[in-house]
């Protein structure tokens, strides 16, 4: 795959359309579904996609081969799919609750964070609860969990592409994690470590619910 | 049981919850290719991860005969791309075939006519027709596979260090000091003739003696129940650090002891401080604030639009901003008394998001492959260095003693940290660390190099006399 990339990369620089489709057909299911993560919209998420594919093909003559492609093109992607949706405000009640973020920020959480909001997302009792509770976060933490989670980017670099410090990305994080636990309805009665959630996960029944309980694709 | 660590496994919920929608068979090539057709790149591509301030590396502009290699390419792709308006396009082209063969045919006829009548005078039959290669070559340039790589269209220049000093950098072979502190170190300072660190999910902040390498203080700032200690900055008298993140918490390091807990709406991001002033910034605000110790509050404030670091030289207050496109920054010069944006720097397409001060000159460690120099008093980049190799991501950077130091941390095993020699203008050594780093803060403090590993733990790296 590596060496598919680099080679669709040097075609492109040689003015080579064919190299774009390589990384298109490598990318773009994971593109649209971190741009559909993000807009809750999959016909936008595909425009923003095809043309984010394109500005790629566009100023690929700046792009150092020696980088991996698909990291910077995914992170760009999530970038879009943000801007886009925070053009469109105004009119997605679902960022509507962005607001909300000035309450855990002043302080306001209560001084025992509750179980690990991470377990939470992964008990989530189906797929829709876990979509609609990621719909309700606000924009710029819906934003920060798919680029940290979805993505998989440390915490450096969700900080470099939302453009804020690290410790403002894990900030921005931690409120994410616990709106989430407040919208999958956890309760407060003890703090879970993060050993605990995996020992819970392996023993799950999956046959109770969806969530993965250990087994791997 | 899954080996996979839970990041892995929440990602992989997020994955199966798109793929509802977003089946693994989505195909938007047709579409995209469709789109090429459509448009035009512009005629100089705008900067995108690696762009220069030396003309000399910016990228040529595409020529109009790449263009026609790239559309002729699109529109014989495997893929079906919707309809698009090409027929005449294709009529014109076949037509110029015929026109071309027609003439070729009627040159040879000529030609051999001629060797035929001339026979008897050198013995020769048909002597070599001369290729009439220039009649052809509109025909042959519409070829969809005799791609030539224009040299309109070479790949610009990276960020590389020119192929003398390449891989010829001195290796200091680092000393490695573990010293543990509390869970998930976050940002260290130097100050007081320690190195302080927040343990961000303690609440705590560490104080470490570099002459025993031990932790003589364990400090708690964050309030009960938060476990948040996120940034800190040091100075010989004070030691303030973001609590929360919505408190601001002075130590005393004589004492080693919470002397202020001070409320701050809204939160602040990492703060500096000089002559015993706090400058504060704040991503979510868009504030750069000024906080008097002796007051306990601000008293001065200015809007800065995403900002990203500050700094302090004297006579000014240097913010690092996000230049709104997502991919490149700015620095402004903010007059101190007055809070007016005095001048603007503009990286040229370069994204940065850290900056350091030594001697005349701000140095901004890019993300985009090069160390840039910024003169304070011209408030210009007046030299940009490019890296010794290419930088994974976010590098950190310290300075001191007339040096800087670029940490490219991957936690790669082959992660290393280049010296930069201010007097000399050169990169002068390369310090291999192997995979310690991921991310973080990096300081430096007798003669030694700090920074964290993923283990809680402070690795202080010992820079040779």
């Amino acid at each position: 795959m590596v060496v598919d990339e680099r080679d669709a990369i040097k075609r492109m620089k040689a003015g080579d359309i064919r190299g774009l489709e390589t990384l298109v057909r490598a990318y773009q299911v994971r593109a649209v579904r971190a741009a559909y993560l993000i807009t809750h919209d999959r016909p936008l998420a595909e425009d923003i996609v095809q043309t984010a594919f394109l500005r790629a093909y566009e100023r690929i003559a700046q792009f150092d081969a020696e980088r991996p492609f698909g990291p910077w093109f995914l992170r760009s992607v999530a970038n879009d799919a943000t801007k886009a949706i925070s053009r469109r405000r105004s009119t997605m009640s679902l960022d509507s609750v962005a607001d909300r973020d000035v309450e855990d920020a002043a302080g306001l959480d209560p001084p025992d964070p509750g179980p690990s909001p991470e377990a939470l997302l992964l008990r989530a009792e189906s797929d829709g609860e876990l979509w609609d509770a990621l719909g309700r976060l606000p924009l710029v933490q819906r934003e920060a969990i798919v680029l940290r989670y979805h993505l998989e980017l440390p915490e450096a670099e969700v900080a470099a592409r939302l453009g804020v410090a690290t410790g403002t990305a894990k900030s921005r994080l931690h409120h994410a994690r616990k709106r989430l636990q407040k919208l999958l309805g956890g309760t407060r009665s003890h703090r879970t470590s993060t050993d605990q959630v995996v020992e819970r996960l392996a023993t799950a029944d999956p046959a109770n619910g969806t969530m993965e309980g250990g087994t791997e694709r | 049981m899954s080996n996979y660590s839970l990041r892995t496994r929440l990602g992989r919920r997020l994955d199966q919850v798109a793929a509802r929608d977003i089946p693994d068979n989505l195909d938007l090539w047709p579409r995209i290719a469709a789109r090429r057709v459509g448009t035009r790149p512009p005629a100089e591509a705008r900067n995108w991860v690696g762009p220069a301030l030396d003309t000399r590396r910016r990228p040529p502009s595409s020529s109009p005969a790449s263009q026609a290699t790239e559309e002729s390419l699109l529109l014989n792709t495997a893929a079906e791309p919707e309809p698009v308006p090409i027929t005449q396009r294709r009529w014109a082209r076949e037509g110029l075939k015929l026109v071309a063969a027609a003439i070729v045919f009627g040159l040879v006829g000529a030609l051999l006519a001629l060797a035929l009548r001339d026979d008897g005078n050198d013995g020769n039959v048909a002597a070599p027709v001369p290729t009439p290669a220039p009649i052809f070559t509109p025909s042959v340039a519409a070829t969809p596979v005799a791609v030539q790589p224009s040299a309109t269209t070479a790949p610009a220049t990276t960020a590389t260090l020119p192929s003398s000093q390449t891989g010829s950098l001195p290796v200091i072979e680092p000393v490695l000091v573990t010293i543990p502190v509390g869970q998930d170190p976050q940002t260290l300072a130097a100050g007081a003739g320690s190195v302080w660190v927040t343990n961000s999910s303690d609440g705590t902040v560490s104080r470490i003696d570099p002459a025993t390498n031990e932790v003589i203080a364990t400090i708690e700032v964050s309030s009960a129940g938060s476990h948040t200690a996120e940034a800190i900055v040091a100075s010989d008298t004070a030691v303030w650090v973001t609590a929360g993140p919505t408190q601001l918490v002075q130590i005393d390091p004589s004492t080693n002891e919470v002397v202020a807990t001070v409320p701050v709406d809204p939160p602040v991001d990492a703060p500096v401080i000089s002559d015993g002033v706090l400058w504060t910034w704040s991503e979510d605000s868009n504030l750069l604030r000024r906080f008097d110790p002796a007051t306990t509050s601000f008293n001065a404030s200015t809007s800065i639009v995403r900002p990203l670091r500050t700094i302090v030289t004297e006579g000014a207050v240097w913010v690092l901003h996000d230049a709104g496109r997502g991919t490149d920054s700015e620095i402004l010069k903010v007059d101190p008394t007055t809070g007016d944006v005095v001048a603007t720097v503009s990286l040229d397409g370069y994204y940065a998001l850290s900056m350091l001060v030594a001697g005349e000159s701000i140095w901004i460690p890019t993300t985009d492959g090069a160390l840039l120099q910024v003169d304070v008093e011209t408030s210009q980049v007046v030299s940009v260095y490019p890296y010794p190799e290419a930088v994974g991501r976010v590098p950190l950077a310290t300075t001191g003693e007339g040096r800087v130091w670029v940490c490219n941390c991957t936690n790669e095993p082959n992660d290393v940290i280049w010296q930069f020699d201010i007097s000399t203008e050169q990169w002068s050594a390369r310090i291999p660390v192997g995979d310690l780093f991921w991310e973080g803060s990096l300081v430096f403090l007798d003669n030694a190099l700090w920074s964290y590993s993923q283990e809680d733990a402070i690795i202080r790296i010992q820079l040779p006399d």
